[in-house]
Order: C-alpha cells, then structure tokens, then sequence
C-alpha cells in the first residue's frame, strides 16, 4: 500500500437542484517523498480533492489512508486532529493572520503541535532569518508566501498540499517558491502535493495527475524531473 | 446598468447580512420604544389633565372669606369678573369628630355644596347617586383617605358644622355615593386647613345649597390659559389673586398651585419628563454609535464588493443606494415596530401614576413627538454617515478596494513598548492586544457603545435603590424598572451586534485557523479573547462616567443620591454586560463553528 492512498473515492454535494458529483471513482497512490502536482481546469475537482487530502471534508464513498490511517472513517474530531498533526497547507493567498509577525505567523502553527520544527530554524530555512518581527503587510508577496510554507512545515506533517502556491506571485518568486517545496520533498523526504492550473509545472514533478470532470484522466510518472529553473512558461 | 440589477444587488445585501439586518431592527426597537414611550409620558399626562381640566370644570382659585360668609357684594364682584358659569359658592371646612374610644378622634373635610347644580369642581360618581334629605356623598378610599360603603350610617356631630347647618336636629347621615373629586386627586396624606399637623381621614359632601357660603370655587373661562402651569397662567394668577385680596379684603385665595394633588402630579410628571429626556439623549447616541460603526463596518467588509460593482460600471449613487437602502429599511421597519411597544411603555408608567393618583383616563391618541424626534435623529445621523464614508470608500480606484484595508505596518501598540509586561505573553494575547488596540476607531466604538451601555444598566439600578429607600412614588420605579430592562436588551443586542460583526469580519481567519487543526474552541477563543477584553474594558470604564452621570442626574432631578445606592449594585453592572457578553458569545459559537474552511481557499473578499 502507497503512503496516501485513494481507493473508489467518490465525492458527491447535495444541491436544490439535485446531486453534484465532484468527485467519480477516484484511485491512486503517492509515495512519501514524492512531488505530485494535480493538474486541472478549474472546476474539474482540484478543490474538492484538497479538501477530501486535507480532512477538511468526508468523502462520500470510498476509502483515503494516509500511513495506515483510513482517514475516511474519521469523525469531525478526529479529522480536526488529523488536520492539526498530519497536514501542512500552503494557501494561494498565504492566509497570514494580519496582526501577527512572520515569527508569530509560524508559532500559530507550532503552538498546537507536539512535534513541531523550532518555528525560527525554519524560518531561517527558507530564508527569512532577517524578518521574524515583520508583519506580513511589511512582506513581498513571495515572502508572505515563504512564512505560510514555514508554517505549513513547522508543523512537522506527513503531507504539504499547496493550493496554487504561486497563483498570486509574479514570474520569478513563483519559481522559487516552487524550488522551495521541491528541495523540501527531496531534502526532508516528504510528499509534497501541489494543485494548479498551470500546465508548466508538469515537467517538473515525479508525478502528475491530470484531473478533469470529477475524474482522473492520466496518472504520469516523470522519471527524469527537469529542474523548476529549466522550465519556461 | 439595468434597473434589476440594482434590486438584486440590494437584495443580497439584506439576505446576506440577514442577522445584522435582524440585530439592527431589534436595536431600533428597543431604543425607539424606549425614547418614544419615556419622552411622552410627561406630555400625556399633561394633555390628559388638560382634558380633565376642562372636562370637570376644575377651579383655579378659591376665595376663601376670613370673617363669616361672603357678602353679595364679594360675590358679585367675582360673578361679573369670571362669569356666573365659572363661579361656585359654596363652603368647606375640617372637623374632628370623636371616634369614641379614648378621646380620639378623626378629621373630616366637609364640603357643603349645592350638589345638584355643581359647575365647577365637577366630581365624577364612581358608585351610587346623588344624596336625598339626610344623605352625604364620600370621597373614594386611598392608602391615605378612608371611605365609606354605600348605606352607611355616619354621624357628623360637630358644633361648629351644627353652626352652619342653622342647628340641624339630627346629626346622622347616610352614605349615598362615591365620588373622585378634583380637589382630592392624590392618593397620599392631605394635611388639615384648620388643625395644625393632622391629616384628613375622611371627605364628605353634603348637599347645602343654602348654608352659609364662605368660600367662592372660581375656574377661568379661558381654558386654554392653564397648559401645564404655564408662565402666562402663572402670572395671571398672582395678578387675580392681589386683586381679589385687595378688592375683598380679609379673604385667603388659594390657587392650584396650593392644590397639592394636582400641583405634584404635574411636578412629578415633570420629573418623569426630565429624567427621560436625558435617558432619551444617551439612548440616541449610543444607537446612532451602534448604526454608525455596523454600517461602516458592513462597507469595509464589502469593500472588494464595491469595487467589483463598480468595474461593471454601477455609478456611486447606486452603489451607495443599495447600503442606503438597508440602513433605510432597518430604521424604519424597527422603529415602526418601537412605536407600538412605545406606546405601550407609555401606558405602563402613565398606569403607574395611579398608585398615587386618582388619575383622568387614559385618552388614546397618539404622540409621534418623540418617535419622530428620535427616530428623525437616528436616521439622517445614520444615512449621513453611511453615504459620507461611503463615498470615501468608493472613490477609491477598484484596484484599491479589491485589497483589504491594509493595516499601517509595523505599528506597534504601547503594550509592546513595555517588554518585561509583553514577553510575558503568550503569542495568542499578543494577538488579541494588536487587534484590540490596533484598530484604534473600532476598538473605540466598541468601547464607547459598551461603557453607554454600562451607564445606562448602572443608572437604573441606582435610580431603583434610591426609589426603593425614598419610598417614591411607583411611577419613579416603573420608569427605572423600563430603564433597566429596555438598557439590559439594548446591551445585549449592542455587543452581540459587536460579536457578531466580529466574527463575519474574521471569516478568513477563522477559516485557516481550523485548516491548521485549532479545534473549535479553540478558534473561538482566539476570536472570543478580544470581543470579552474590549466589553470588560468598556464596562470598567464605564463604572467612573457613571458614577458622574448618576451624580449628575441625582442633582438635575433633584432627587437620590450616590450614597443611597447600594455597593454592589456597582459590581451589578458590570458584571451583567459581561454575563451578556458571555451569552452573545455563546449564540454565535456555532456560527464559529459552521464556518466553512473553504473560506480560506478563496481569493480576498
């Protein structure tokens, strides 16, 4: 069995209008250590998938296990505890509490953790030793990005998933944030799950999974990844 | 645009702030059916005393003759000044009467009138009928006055009322009726004319049109003159009354002045109007605080909104209107519903009068003096601010809006600038003290709205316990009874509005503080800390204006005092707005709780 494994997963919402399927019979499994990126229009499931990653919501049917863990048969409070421990989320638009300092951004995510990373060693590893008292009005919008990845790994978690990590950054920050996540996979051996529209970042990743209509379209192993600075878009 | 688009527009902005649209009607409610229920009190019993007044012919003066009965020539003179109509002859007097027991006795006021042609002074008869031979009218019981029942057997057997009744016989009389006479509308001890320190026991009227007449019951023909102890009636009073004395010579004239039933219900009344006056005015300004920062807030809030409306090429004016619209709709359709609860407030305190008073009757019709005033006030106050900061707002470019209102950066608050205090702190109060002081205008609304609220709980419950030890009148606990319950309910209505802004403000926060697996209480701690330290903020500072507001409204009144109130009525207060702070808190928790964590996914809005 795969370190995140989806089985038949289906995610179906209730509206007036009748049922919506999201999600149709979803499978597959990622390694730990592995960078994937989920590829897809919008609309297609990326969001709902996150959610379904990220205990922030149950599926309908079928099974999610992380590690050994059926994380579909969680309850709510389970999943807020799988949330707090096993996941680090990486936001589009950072969600950086406005009153807080880069520091303190961090100890946000620390503080509710037992095996928390020191929040200024990582800081200080993606490379925002010199701004642990800024608040992030005082950031650039890669470095607001920096202090939500360093919160997101502080926690020390099984899994990172990024929801469009570089959708609201301009061309080069983008980049390196994603030389970030990836160096991260590769130097702290995590899986590293990153959801775009952008079809670039597919040369890139160890595995790509093309998504669309609810469905998985193509499951790609790269076996020669090119190095995020190769790739032009 | 089209003319739709704006009405769908508009309507979302009610269905989606549907419980601040519900909060802020409730406020109105509330604070319009307080002011307009308070401030008419005074002037209905005003209008409805007038109506009295006319209505039973009440006398403005008595001439009262020192020396035996009033010659024809005394009389004449005062039926060709006021009118034959307007002038009653007539006498009255206090005798003791021995109860037989140990040489006690009572006091009886005896009124000796031509009952059957009474045109000034009109009694009403609450029960029975006019008195036959050897028959007498009472005055209704009170807690002072004693009564009779109809049928009762009373000898009246005094020489000096023997005197002028050119020594009748028998001395027995039987009760045929209860009369209210305007002479005796107070419900408390009257004191005697003729016997120094005594209080009257009983009024009896006996039907003597032809006794000795030594006294002459005058009403003005202009009616309209009186209007509540007006200036003008006050000065035509002393005028008549230095020429009468002068005129006729050893006679006392009394005014109404010296009727003390009706001279203290009007100065009660007056005292009612003067306290709800400026409970009226703090109401007024804590609601228009109220509708000012939700209003302002609601725009910030939407502020992505506005500038999303105004790409697709919506003029100001419309975008404007649709916020307009809404604090248009909440003033209106709350202050239409405070009316009647108004109305009803104002028949509860008038009602209360009648513990003291034999009080005329309620005459419905309605006074929107208030309702208007206050409500007029609320609503240009609310629809001036609103357009003002709205355009402030809107005049920005829409690349503006579409980021949030960026706090100015790296500002730190005084807090921090005391390190040993600070580095003590966890992270999550360092938090909660940056947002608090931070945000220094709302941090000060909040405040400001919550001391007002403090005062006004404070105040009536000092206003109960110096009612309470004065032994006032019921009318002055009703109205601090009102007082205490219509403030506690705008309290609580004030901080849940407070809350619940809060909360829809911090969507996004809420929404990534529960990705990163803050269980629920968590989040609503983190979001909670600051709402109770801002209210425990406002209701301690609250505690010194209201000390000098009470101390204020004690003097202005002239009634109570600070040391009358009770110490821990001081701890009451306070602890009320923090209990109704906790409850608010506790209402909105699931709305905490229900926040969808894909919140956190969206772009800023």
């Amino acid at each position: 069995m795969a370190f995140l494994e989806l089985e038949n997963v289906v995610k179906e919402y209730k509206t007036q209008a009748g049922g919506f399927i999201a999600l149709s019979d979803v499978s597959f499994g990622l390694d730990n250590g592995e960078f994937v990126v989920v590829l897809g229009p919008s609309g297609s499931g990326k969001t709902t998938l996150l959610n379904l990653l990220g205990g922030m919501d149950n599926a309908t049917s079928g099974s999610i296990t992380l590690d050994g863990v059926e994380v579909s048969k969680l309850g709510q409070k389970e999943l807020t505890q799988y949330r707090r421990s096993e996941i680090g989320f990486v936001f589009q638009f950072y969600n950086l509490m406005p009153n807080l300092t880069a520091l303190e951004n961090v100890e946000l995510a620390t503080e509710i953790c037992k095996d928390a990373l020191s929040p200024k060693e990582v800081l200080k590893s993606v490379g925002l030793e010199s701004k642990f008292k800024n608040f992030p009005a005082q950031l650039s919008g890669g470095e607001q990005q920096r202090v939500s990845i360093a919160r997101a790994i502080a926690k020390n978690p099984k899994v990172l998933l990024c929801d469009e990590p570089t959708g609201a950054l301009d061309y080069m920050t983008g980049k390196n944030i994603l030389k970030l996540l990836y160096d991260i996979s590769k130097q702290q051996h995590k899986l590293v799950v990153v959801v775009t529209h952008n079809q670039a970042l597919k040369d890139m990743a160890d595995r790509v999974l093309y998504i669309k209509n609810g469905k998985i379209e193509k499951d790609v192993r790269n076996e020669k990844p090119k190095s995020i600075l190769e790739i032009e878009w | 645009m089209v003319k739709g688009g704006f009405w769908k527009v508009a309507w979302r902005t009610f269905s989606n702030h549907i419980v601040r649209f519900l909060t802020l009607v409730a406020i109105m409610i509330v604070s319009v059916g307080f002011m307009s229920g308070v401030g008419e009190v005074e002037g209905k019993i005003d209008a409805n005393f007038q109506t009295y007044y006319v209505s039973q012919n009440v006398s403005d003066l008595i001439v009262k003759s020192k020396t035996g009965p009033l010659s024809q020539s005394q009389k004449t003179f005062l039926t060709e000044k006021f009118g034959q109509e307007n002038v009653m002859f007539g006498t009255y007097l206090d005798i003791q009467i021995p109860t037989g027991e140990n040489g006690e006795a009572e006091i009886y006021r005896v009124y000796l009138l031509d009952l059957e042609n009474i045109n000034v002074n009109k009694f009403v008869l609450v029960n029975g009928k006019l008195p036959q031979e050897k028959e007498i009218l009472v005055q209704e019981g009170s807690k002072a006055l004693k009564s009779f029942d109809i049928g009762t057997q009373v000898s009246l057997d005094n020489p000096t009322l023997n005197l002028l009744l050119f020594g009748e016989e028998n001395h027995n009389f039987s009760v045929s009726g209860v009369v209210e006479s305007p002479l005796h509308l107070i419900k408390d001890d009257e004191p005697s004319i003729n016997f120094d320190g005594e209080i009257l026991d009983y009024v009896v009227f006996l039907n003597r049109p032809n006794a000795f007449q030594t006294d002459a019951f005058v009403a003005y023909p202009d009616r309209t003159l009186f209007d509540a102890f007006s200036t003008k009636y006050k000065q035509s009073i002393e005028e008549d009354k230095a020429e009468i004395e002068q005129s006729l010579g050893q006679v006392a004239v009394l005014s109404l002045y010296e009727n003390y039933g009706i001279f203290s219900l009007h100065a009660y009344a007056d005292k009612v109007g003067q306290i709800g006056i400026i409970f009226v005015v703090f109401f007024v300004l804590i609601t228009s605080l109220v509708v000012f920062s939700t209003m302002t807030r609601l725009m910030d809030e939407e502020r992505a909104q506005l500038a999303c409306l105004k790409t697709l090429g919506f003029a100001n004016f419309r975008i404007l209107g649709k916020y307009l619209l809404f604090i248009f709709v909440s003033c209106i359709v709350g202050g239409g519903i405070g009316l009647p609860v108004g109305i009803w407030l104002t028949y509860l305190i008038y009602s209360s009068f009648n513990v003291q008073y034999f009080m005329p009757d309620f005459v419905s019709g309605i006074s929107l003096w208030y309702f208007g005033l206050t409500l007029g006030i609320i609503l240009v106050t609310a629809l001036l601010v609103t357009f003002f900061t709205g355009l402030k707002t809107i005049r920005n470019k829409p690349a503006v809006l579409l980021t949030p209102k960026a706090p100015k950066p790296g500002k730190k608050v005084l807090l921090e600038r005391l390190p040993f205090v600070w580095n003590r702190l966890s992270f999550k109060y360092k938090s909660t003290f940056r947002n608090v002081f931070y945000f220094k205008s709302r941090f000060l609304m909040t405040a400001v709205s919550i001391m007002g609220s403090t005062v006004l709980v404070l105040s009536g419950l000092g206003l109960l316990d110096c009612t309470i030890k004065e032994a006032a009148g019921s009318a002055l606990i009703m109205l601090a009874v009102a007082l205490i319950a219509f403030a506690g309910a705008l309290s609580a209505l004030v901080i849940y509005n407070l809350a619940n802004i809060n909360i829809s403000e911090r969507r996004r926060e809420i929404a990534t503080l529960m990705v990163l697996g803050y269980k629920d209480f968590e989040v609503a701690g983190y979001i909670y800390r600051e709402i109770y330290i801002m209210s425990a903020i406002g209701a301690v500072l609250g505690l010194p204006l209201a000390v000098w507001f009470m101390d204020f409204i004690f003097g202005f009144i002239d009634f109570g005092s600070l040391g009358q109130v009770n110490w821990f009525t001081w701890l009451i207060g306070p602890v009320a707005i923090m209990i109704f702070t906790f409850l608010s808190t506790l209402l909105l928790y699931r709305k905490i709780t229900k926040t969808n964590m894909n919140e956190s996914l969206k772009t800023l809005d």
